[in-house]
């Protein structure tokens, strides 16, 4: 994109959108900038783009620093975390959250409280109310045609901008038990982007549920290199970077769903006002509106796992790991809830681990699939999914998915000797 | 509803019905005796000469004589009937004419014990579930603490009451409340512990794991699980403990020369051969057993409600 498709941008946007005073703000300090300056950002902007871990938190920097590179990008971050979690999130997930943080006040037409607790979709709708800000976002999040990701060094893409959420070099996890040593995990590599819905698949005991664990901290690999969100497991579960889901959907029989939802909260210290207003949203998230005040036994199991999901994504966690969430419930119910957490993914932007037994499952929820073998534990074969981000159920009767299904059932084969 | 009735009826009924049988040949001697002294013709003459023949001879040959064992003041066992009747002379009776707190009314000596009984159970209790938190979150505490604790329940509690009404009177405890509380805690606190340990140790693993995602404190995952998931084993080991408190302290009043207390009035009944006492003192320590049980159940069944948890 060039200087004069994003000023005229921003010029086409002043008549019409009540933000006016935050985009004379916003052309103020971009104005301000000095010619060498202005080169800068458009050159570094154009650099940096497509290897931004989150293009919107670029877009944002660039405006609130008048887009001085790496630097000044690290000066934006730190300015965001030092507000605190909840505004990092914000920002991440919606720019226009900049404007609140910068000028303190909602804009014009809004209450103050109002714009602090409104809910997610909301203020989606509201962004959508206002096309000039959508489709500045929008151009700034499709690439640029003939400019490819390869061509951003891996250096710049790891190192300074952390696009891989998860990142395993030659993870080895070996148990030392009564019957000798259990290689439960060998030389597993393995990166995860952001966005990405990785599942894991293979038989019991090729590792997939143990690696997920390495990830979530429950386990210490004994050999190889592992991090997330470019911390260490267990500072990343310090820093409560991720939820978890088990098999089990493990409600507290004493609380009630509202309660259990708002367990995690409770724990981390949320305010009540808080609380309520996460409950209510995760809830919505997962179609529970309506249940918050039933106890887990009055509802199906289904609808319990559902809960539980909500629970993980109650305090807005970027990771989502998922140990079989479904794997206790029937076929029927499970084809609902995979078309649910799909629909889920794509409204969170998440990035999801998932285990699984099923090969359907896996191929019709995942970006990327890892096929894993036992006896050591290791991966067999890691297999992009060339499906659209758009998957109604019926997909599972294409060519294209019959093919990638027979793809993993050969990996599954190849690494699994029926001796 | 009606259909438990019946059975539940049947076996009462059969209860009393032995009970009742019972009487007859457990009395027959005494029976005699006092027949013969009020000079009614007895076969065989003479208690030395009956005492080599079967009750059973005696009932057959003395067919009459039957129902007077029914009617004895000193029964070697007594009807249901006159149980029930000194049941009513020593509380109801008394309560009619006012003197409820009399030191022959069993409301005053259940009151007693059921003081001691209800501190002891709290010290139980309260140290039951401390002694189970520590065992859960201490190794060194569960290997050191636990074997103590079983060790403690294979000695006889009535070989170690005396003991310690001697040792808190050396201490300058003179009331014999303290000594008898200290007895029954003794004897609650060992199914509480245990029940406890049980209790706070059943959550699942996956359920510590989720906690430990949300880097939940210790305190916070003790107050939040391991605690609530307890309650349910917590009000079983009480109902135990409330009951082992009470025959602690009827233990404790037993061997020990109160002269106040359910106990007592047992001891004292059978030192002045009044067994009728006996039984009245026992079947009110059976009914306030039964009341403090039902009680508990009922706080219960309120307590796992409120919870969300049918029981």
């Amino acid at each position: 994109m060039s200087l004069e498709q994003f000023w005229k941008v921003i010029e086409t946007s002043g008549a019409t959108s009540s933000y006016d005073a935050q985009i004379t703000a916003l052309k103020e300090i971009l104005e301000g900038l000095s010619d060498e300056e202005l080169t800068k950002f458009v050159e570094s902007y154009d650099r940096a783009r497509d290897a931004a871990f989150s293009y919107k938190l670029w877009f944002v920097a660039y405006i609130v620093n008048g887009g001085c590179s790496d630097d000044g990008f690290y000066y934006f971050l730190d300015w965001l975390i030092a507000k605190g979690q909840r505004a990092y999130h914000r920002v991440t997930r919606n720019p226009l959250w900049v404007l609140f943080y910068l000028f303190r006040r909602p804009p014009d037409g809004y209450e103050l409280e109002e714009f602090g607790q409104v809910p997610q979709q909301v203020y989606f709708d509201r962004f959508e109310r206002f096309p000039e800000y959508y489709a500045l976002a929008s151009m700034v999040n499709s690439p640029n045609e003939g400019q490819k990701m390869n061509e951003v060094s891996p250096k710049d893409a790891n190192q300074h901008l952390n696009k891989s959420v998860v990142s395993a070099q030659n993870l080895d996890l070996t148990f030392q038990t009564n019957d000798g040593p259990v290689h439960a995990l060998k030389d597993v590599s393995l990166e995860i982007n952001k966005g990405d819905f990785v599942s894991f698949i293979g038989p019991s005991g090729c590792g997939k549920t143990t690696f997920l664990r390495c990830i979530a901290a429950l386990e210490t690999p004994t050999g190889g290199s592992l991090s997330v969100n470019g911390m260490s497991p267990d500072e990343a579960r310090r820093a409560r970077a991720y939820g978890y889901v088990f098999q089990h959907a493990g409600l507290y029989p004493w609380r009630t769903i509202g309660g259990n939802i708002s367990l995690p909260l409770e724990i981390m210290g949320y305010s009540k006002a808080d609380q309520a207003e996460r409950v209510k949203r995760t809830m919505e998230l997962v179609d529970l509106a309506g249940f918050e005040r039933k106890f887990p036994w009055q509802l199906s199991g289904g609808m319990q796992q559902r809960a539980s999901i909500a629970r993980a994504l109650a305090f807005d966690a970027d990771i989502l790991l998922m140990d079989e969430p479904f794997g206790a419930l029937d076929e029927i119910v499970r084809d609902h809830l995979n078309e649910q957490l799909l629909r889920l993914w794509a409204r969170t932007e998440k990035t999801i681990g998932f285990v699984t037994h099923s090969i359907p499952e896996a191929v019709y929820l995942s970006t990327k699939i890892v096929v894993m073998s036992p006896r050591p534990g290791r991966i067999t074969d890691i297999i992009e999914s060339p499906l659209p981000k758009e998957r109604p159920l019926d997909i599972r009767d294409t060519p294209a998915f019959l093919e990638l299904a027979h793809r993993v059932r050969e990996g599954l084969r190849a690494g699994h000797a029926y001796d | 509803m009606m259909r438990s009735v019946l059975p539940v009826l049947t076996v009462l009924a059969v209860i009393l019905g032995v009970w009742w049988g019972a009487v007859a040949p457990m009395n027959i001697r005494v029976a005699l005796d006092q027949a013969e002294r009020a000079d009614l013709v007895v076969v065989p003459e003479g208690s030395v000469v009956r005492r080599d023949v079967s009750v059973w001879r005696l009932i057959a040959s003395n067919t009459e004589h039957v129902a007077t064992g029914y009617a004895l003041e000193r029964p070697r066992l007594p009807t249901p009937t006159q149980v029930g009747q000194e049941l009513w002379k020593t509380t109801g009776a008394m309560v009619q004419r006012g003197r409820a707190w009399s030191k022959r009314s069993l409301i005053y000596h259940g009151w007693i014990t059921l003081q001691s009984t209800l501190w002891g159970f709290a010290l139980g209790t309260a140290l039951g579930i401390l002694g189970a938190v520590a065992i859960v979150y201490s190794r060194v505490v569960d290997m050191s603490l636990m074997p103590w604790a079983i060790i403690s329940q294979t000695i006889p509690i009535v070989a170690l009451a005396p003991m310690i009404i001697i040792l808190s009177s050396q201490f300058g405890i003179d009331g014999r409340g303290f000594p008898k509380a200290i007895i029954s805690a003794y004897l609650c606190f060992f199914p509480v512990l245990v029940g406890m340990v049980k209790g706070l140790r059943s959550p699942a693993s996956s359920q510590l794991d989720l906690l430990q995602t949300y880097n939940a404190t210790g305190l916070q995952s003790f107050l939040k699980l391991r605690l609530p998931s307890s309650i349910p084993y917590l009000f079983t080991s009480l109902k135990i403990g409330i009951a082992a408190a009470l025959v602690g302290t009827i233990v404790g009043e037993l061997p020990t020369g109160a002269i106040s207390g359910l106990g007592a009035r047992i001891l004292i009944g059978d030192q002045f051969g009044t067994p009728l006492a006996i039984w009245a003192a026992l079947f009110a320590a059976a009914i306030l057993a039964g009341v403090l049980v039902t009680l508990l159940d009922l706080t219960q069944r309120i307590t796992l409600t409120r919870m969300g948890m049918r029981s």
